[in-house]
């Protein structure tokens, strides 16, 4: 991506957003939240977070054994730390532990 | 002392213990853009237009494994459409504002001030409540910029030997599990995630997309089928 492309994306994401955030505040005399979007809303943050981490943690565009070896375990523990702690920073700092200790491990 | 200044200053103030969860998701936006390749600026200038921690993680992700700016805008769109939600529930309180007024209260929009903010609104709808969101809002933007910049120079500090990339999937996993709280969410979760890796050959990462919509339409399907079997 060159800085030209950087900037026009950063430009876009951030029209995207306040687009979306302004959404109903200013188009409230028109238009108010259709039944599809309600529901579908509730399925947006499992569907799109674990489209996200699943390909990044089994580094799915290379599949390969060695590249999946630490990352994968680490991201295993990660899950059943944030199932039990509920924490944001207690998972992260408990994943980079983990991949830390596997690679320090040979994986 | 106006009336106004004053509530400014209590949004602010009360915002602050709500800041101390944002900052480290602020350092780790800092750390992963300065990884992926952003300058300082751009980093900065990154958390300022966006003003929205897991799109700008997200994208950053993207970036890194050279998607197409048509896929990092789309993800932009789905992470964010949560926020049509909150600008719903905002709406019937804003309306006699003016449009200025409405386009802060727009930007300033996030997850924790819309939650911090909601109750003074549905509680005191007959008050001036602009000048209390706004210290709301001032104050987790203050201290997502400040934490994007000590968290962009701090990484730019750490070798790459320590896979700190790997910190954004972390902070999904971290948001994605507490999500799960239906049968119907873990279905869209399955859904996206085993789409996202079949298709995670297709060109730009056009197949995060196709994930997406996959996952989403799962979830709607099993509540439906749900709502079926339930006798009425």
């Amino acid at each position: 991506m060159s800085n030209n492309q950087l900037w026009l994306t950063l430009l876009f994401m951030g029209v995207i957003t306040l687009s979306l955030r302004g959404s109903f505040i200013f188009l409230w005399r028109y238009l108010r939240p259709p039944d599809l979007l309600i529901s579908a809303l509730k399925y947006v943050p499992a569907a799109v977070l674990a489209a996200l981490v699943l390909p990044a943690v089994l580094n799915a565009e290379t599949l390969q054994a060695s590249v999946i070896s630490a990352r994968f375990p680490a991201a295993i523990i990660a899950v059943i730390i944030a199932w039990w702690r509920k924490n944001v920073l207690i998972t992260i700092t408990a994943g980079m532990l983990s991949l830390w200790a596997l690679k320090f491990l040979g994986l | 002392m106006s009336f106004t200044r004053s509530s400014f200053w209590l949004g602010l103030k009360n915002a602050l213990p709500v800041t101390l969860g944002i900052i480290p998701f602020g350092l780790i936006t800092g750390v992963s853009a300065v990884t992926v390749g952003l300058s300082y600026g751009e980093a900065i200038a990154m958390s300022a237009i966006v003003f929205a921690g897991s799109a700008q993680l997200a994208s950053l992700q993207l970036m890194d494994a050279h998607a197409s700016i048509a896929v990092i805008l789309i993800t932009t769109f789905f992470i964010n459409l949560r926020f049509t939600m909150y600008s719903a529930s905002l709406a019937p309180y804003t309306q006699s504002y003016q449009k200025r007024w409405r386009l802060l209260i727009a930007y300033f929009m996030t997850d924790q001030a819309f939650a911090f903010t909601i109750e003074q609104f549905t509680r005191h709808p007959e008050k001036d409540n602009r000048f209390y969101y706004a210290g709301v809002g001032f104050s987790i933007w203050l201290a997502w910029i400040i934490s994007t910049i000590v968290g962009a120079v701090l990484g730019a500090q750490i070798p790459k030997s320590w896979s700190l990339d790997f910190a954004i999937p972390l902070t999904f996993i971290a948001l994605l599990v507490p999500a799960l709280k239906t049968s119907a969410s873990m279905i869209a979760a399955l859904t996206g995630g085993i789409i996202a890796v079949v298709f995670a050959g297709l060109p730009y990462n056009a197949g995060l997309i196709v994930a997406a919509l996959s996952g989403i339409s799962a979830g709607m399907i099993m509540q439906t089928l749900q709502a079926r079997k339930q006798p009425a």
